[in-house]
């Protein structure tokens, strides 16, 4: 048994270093643009509507328990897709700086890495979101809070939008229109 | 003739990481990467000397001698581990201290896992010298193998981009040391019956991480600045489309 678990993990290292460098060779377009990684994906009134445990409360209330489950259980596949969403986002963000970072001039560099730092964080938090949004689709009665990712991202797409406007227009962003 | 094939394995690595050291002296890169260059130089010397001792030495200096270069190349590749985080942490100004602590907290957690295998495994022969010395390394390839887990995954969780030569060298590494602990693995369970085949299989891991290292260190065109100065702008408006239709499923 020990023997096959050690194994398998040598496995898993090896592939997971094989899909990164897969990957890292793959993602050099996805910085082609700044203006529309900057813009706002997720409806932040309805993810907070959907982690809100006001309105949970209201559900478990109102419902059979049986129904409520349910339906938490779809609310909470429906956050899954937004926190993957601005996962996603945090992630192009990381890569936009970086691929700009030598023609960064002025109070770029700064809010770059503030912007940096924030979707740094976002990400970190996405990841941990997700872990528990999944297990509250296992197990729809856990109470668990959410209200840190809408705030989170609200700060990550502001600082987005400021980046995007001290940056000096390229080529892209020309051409994006 | 599987004698003869492990003969020019450990000939081709010892050209190879010859061809490495030179690269890593013409590029300067010695200067980013202190420990991978000690780690190739620690590795040619060694071949010198083990192939000398090999041949015209006793086979108890033999052993005693490759105990220690063993002693001094798992020191070494813990080093070029905590290098990687730190090239790979350094552009964020932020968190760079943050892979320092995790190094340091994971070794630890590493540390404990590889004692827990190391007490539920049974090793095949417990008076023979090298069953003995296969359980220990095994342990060893679990803590680097463990970070070099950590050190990917983290890079995906948190989005951090990978540089070359680092993203090359931690994937070379990661050849070398998941090959070595399945083989170490496999050899501490079923001693020394199967040793020559497990030695040429961990040969040929070692080989092909060094030949990574070798292709990783040569210089290479930025393909980020050539795909985007040579794409039409109508494209860009296409991907952004696609982009925008990705993030919203």
């Amino acid at each position: 048994m020990m023997i096959l678990i050690v194994v398998l993990a040598a496995f898993a290292l090896l592939s997971l270093a094989f899909w990164t460098v897969l990957r890292n060779s793959s993602t050099v377009l996805a910085v082609a643009d700044s203006k529309s990684v900057t813009e706002p994906l997720v409806d932040i009134a309805a993810f907070r509507n959907l982690v809100d445990p006001a309105e949970e409360e209201f559900l478990r209330n109102n419902l059979t328990p049986q129904l409520f489950r349910t339906i938490q259980r779809e609310r909470m596949l429906a956050a899954v897709e937004y926190v993957q969403c601005a996962a996603g986002q945090a992630r192009m963000l990381v890569q936009l700086v970086e691929s700009t970072r030598d023609e960064q001039t002025g109070e770029l560099p700064h809010i770059s890495e503030e912007l940096v730092t924030a979707a740094i964080r976002l990400r970190a938090l996405s990841i941990l979101v997700l872990f528990a949004l999944y297990l509250r689709v296992a197990f729809p009665g856990v109470r668990i809070s959410f209200v840190q990712v809408p705030a989170m991202y609200e700060n990550v797409m502001g600082l987005g939008k400021l980046a995007n406007l001290k940056r000096p227009v390229s080529r892209a962003l020309t051409a994006a229109g | 003739m599987l004698r003869t094939v492990i003969y020019v394995l450990w000939l081709a690595a010892f050209v190879v990481e010859c061809v490495i050291a030179r690269q890593l002296l013409i590029r300067r890169l010695f200067k980013e990467y202190p420990l991978f260059l000690a780690y190739v130089i620690e590795h040619i010397v060694s071949f010198i000397c083990l192939f000398f001792c090999f041949h015209f030495g006793s086979r108890v200096a033999y052993r005693h001698l490759y105990m220690g270069w063993e002693a001094v190349d798992v020191v070494l590749k813990l080093g070029i581990i905590a290098e990687l985080f730190a090239h790979v942490f350094a552009s964020y100004k932020a968190i760079h201290h943050l892979g320092t602590t995790i190094v340091r907290i994971a070794s630890v957690i590493l540390v404990l896992c590889a004692t827990v295998v190391a007490l539920l495994s049974n090793i095949a022969d417990p008076n023979n010298f090298l069953s003995k010395f296969f359980a220990m390394e095994r342990s060893v390839e679990i803590v680097q193998g463990g970070l070099l887990f950590l050190l990917f995954a983290l890079c995906y969780v948190l989005a951090l981009e990978w540089k070359q030569p680092s993203l090359g060298i931690a994937f070379g590494l990661c050849i070398i040391t998941s090959v070595n602990l399945a083989m170490f693995t496999l050899r501490a369970e079923f001693g020394s019956s199967s040793n020559q085949i497990f030695s040429l299989v961990s040969n040929v891991g070692y080989d092909l991480g060094a030949v990574t290292w070798l292709l990783t260190l040569y210089p290479q065109r930025d393909k980020g600045h050539s795909v985007a100065g040579t794409m039409p702008e109508l494209d860009v408006s296409s991907w952004n489309r696609t982009l925008l239709e990705l993030l919203r499923k």
